[in-house]
């Protein structure tokens, strides 16, 4: 069996670029340092001694090596544990890696659309918290809310956004692009 | 909503760890038993991580808000503190209660990516002169990139081409380089608190000197040129005195011998030798095959250009010359640099290269974009014979003569399109001598001729401004060289 080129390798890295970083999020729960760890595993990926044969090999080990550096940066930094258990962390990745790339990237640009979408105020909120990194307490003071409201709030976000993605898939799926 | 599936507010709580016990254990297991409950974890990370990447390629349509939407107590109140804190501070450095304590090095000159991650995990790729960094790491992120630090007292730090620094958040001056090339001028230290270097193979301590460090994968080469530095080898814990004019090895191998080696002499000639990785500072290196010779292959690397939005793949390939030659390569005036290669498509092709002065220390990168309608493929083979003068220093502090500097690595760069790029051998080719006097004239030939001779025996920096040496201490020592 011929082996993958880096150019497919880098491709399938490159579609599953956001899948990949949101798994490496549930472990670190940084986004940046998510994205630092997304350009290692493409860096590793392209300069490993081992080559790949399948698709379905390269985002095994892409999700696998992202995972175990998202755990050495926990530990670098003190914590041993996010306290989400692992076998969710399996289950969830697996459940990344059989959607198909396109499917994914359907939902990606999709919802790159919603966040546009978003009011200013919504929007700054999810950026304090995803983005600067403040916890949902330190939210609710720069916003002057409970921190009860604050959640409220946020979930309220990620569920809109969530039906926002759902029905733009839905009109692609009908309408002839 | 068109379905109710899952309380994402209970999942932001069992994310924040701020969930009561019982409520906790049911999220956790309705994450092990229900489906719906892990597609709602899944679209919060990937909300999250998009959300992310839009504000940091820009794609925002508004300022950060940290800044201003940060709120809390009345602005009046905030700058009442504000002023309490700022004339606190002033009376005590006026009553000499801080001790003196020093503050982290403030980035002095920077050229190409880089990026800075706070020890909180932050990171910073906007960094401009002037910032001061405590306690973090800065990665120089390509080959042409590099930066400098200055400590407070004139102790300068400049790293190169691909660097991973740390920069320790303590008082003392403690440096951990990761990876990369390092050259320091360390302005005299008192006794008992040196400076510290750490690699992956050794440690460092400097009282003050001009030293090189080169960390590769399994080694760390010092060259020392000015003062002394005592080297600790980590594998075995084996401690050696390192004077100026010296260079040493510390491996991970305990076996081989740890003594201070005098630099030999300089060259003006260079040709790579790819046998094995030994000079490898990125990409990968390819055996020699029935057909072909040993080589260095380009290898992607995934870059942001500074002030840019989208991430290009540069293909890149770096060579040492200084891991490859024990004696320094020395630039003369009408040396040459002669790249031979192979790729599939042709494509522009930039070529570079990072230079030292004479006797240590950072002095600058130059590069050359060689245009597509200039490289001719014969069999997939290319060939360019590149004059110094060809290349343009990428800052102008470093805008002046390259003769006498020492060639410390040479890379090759293509972006986006994989053609396939291999290095087969990189040469500094010495100048011409009957070229050199025929187009130059009787005169200027001698000139040149006691010039070089001048630089191969390191009596004199001919291309090096007094004012770069400045904080560097005499030492007796590097005349012996």
């Amino acid at each position: 069996m011929s082996t993958l080129s880096e150019q497919d390798v880098l491709r399938l890295l490159m579609q599953s670029r956001d899948r990949i970083s949101a798994a490496v999020w549930l472990v670190t729960r940084d986004t940046q340092v998510s994205e630092d760890i997304f350009q290692n595993v493409v860096v590793k990926a392209l300069t490993r001694e081992v080559s790949f044969e399948v698709e379905g090999a390269v985002l095994s080990w892409a999700f696998i090596t992202a995972r175990r550096e998202g755990i050495d940066w926990l530990r670098r930094h003190g914590r041993e544990s996010n306290g989400l258990d692992p076998v969710v962390l399996d289950l969830v990745s697996q459940e990344w890696l059989t959607e198909s790339a396109h499917d994914g990237g359907d939902r990606v640009s999709a919802l790159r659309e919603c966040l546009d979408r978003l009011p200013d105020e919504s929007r700054q909120m999810l950026r304090m918290r995803y983005y600067e990194g403040y916890n949902c307490g330190e939210v609710a003071e720069t916003f002057r809310l409970g921190l009860d409201a604050v959640y409220k709030r946020v979930s309220r976000l990620h569920a809109q956004l969530r039906q926002c993605v759902e029905s733009r898939i839905g009109r692609m799926g009908v309408e002839p692009s | 909503m068109t379905d109710p599936r899952w309380d994402e507010q209970l999942l932001l709580q069992y994310l924040d760890g701020t969930l009561e016990p019982g409520a906790h254990d049911q999220v956790q297991r309705a994450l092990q038993d229900d489906d719906t409950a892990r597609v709602a974890l899944r679209d919060i990370a990937e909300q999250a991580v998009v959300l992310a990447d839009l504000e940091r390629t820009g794609e925002s349509r508004s300022e950060p808000s940290r800044s201003s939407v940060k709120r809390g107590l009345p602005v009046l109140v905030r700058r009442a503190i504000a002023l309490t804190v700022l004339v606190l501070i002033g009376w005590l450095s006026i009553a000499g209660l801080t001790g003196g304590s020093e503050s982290g090095p403030r980035i002095t000159e920077l050229n190409g990516s880089l990026q800075w991650t706070g020890s909180s995990g932050r990171v910073d790729g906007d960094l401009t002169v002037g910032d001061v960094l405590q306690g973090g790491t800065l990665d120089s992120l390509s080959a042409n990139s590099w930066a400098t630090l200055e400590f407070d007292d004139g102790s300068r730090v400049t790293i190169s081409g691909k660097s991973s620094l740390a920069v320790s958040a303590h008082l003392r001056k403690e440096l951990h380089l990761w990876d990369g090339a390092l050259s320091a001028d360390i302005a005299p230290q008192s006794d008992g608190r040196p400076m510290l270097i750490h690699t992956p193979t050794a440690d460092l301590e400097v009282l003050g000197t001009q030293l090189n460090v080169d960390v590769g994968a399994s080694s760390t080469l010092l060259n020392v040129n000015e003062g002394r530095v005592r080297l600790t080898r980590l594998v075995d814990g084996q401690v050696v005195e390192v004077p100026a004019a010296h260079q040493l090895v510390a491996s991970v191998d305990g076996n081989e011998s740890l003594e201070p080696a005098p630099r030999p002499n300089v060259t003006g000639k260079w040709a790579s030798r790819f046998i094995d990785d030994t000079s490898v500072v990125f990409g990968k290196w390819l055996p020699a095959s029935l057909w072909l010779p040993g080589r260095l292959r380009a290898t992607p690397l995934p870059h942001r250009p500074c002030g840019k939005k989208k991430t290009v793949v540069l293909h890149l390939a770096v060579v040492s010359v200084s891991r490859d030659e024990s004696t320094a390569v020395i630039l003369r005036r009408g040396s040459t640099i002669r790249v031979r290669g192979r790729m599939d498509a042709i494509v522009d092709t930039k070529i570079g290269f990072t230079t030292h002065w004479p006797r240590g220390g950072f002095a600058g990168k130059f590069e050359i974009v060689v245009p597509a309608t200039e490289i001719e493929l014969v069999d997939g083979e290319f060939e360019l014979v590149l004059e110094l003068g060809d290349f343009n220093s990428l800052s102008k502090k470093f805008d002046s003569s390259l003769t006498g500097m020492e060639l410390r690595q040479v890379w090759a760069v293509t972006v986006d399109e994989p053609v396939g790029l291999e290095l087969v051998q990189v040469e500094l080719l010495p100048p011409q001598d009957q070229e050199t006097v025929r187009s130059k004239g009787w005169w200027q030939s001698v000139v040149e001729w006691v010039e070089d001779w001048w630089v191969e025996w390191g009596s004199v920096d001919i291309a090096e401004p007094a004012t770069d040496r400045s904080t560097r201490q005499d030492d007796p020592n590097t005349e012996s060289r």
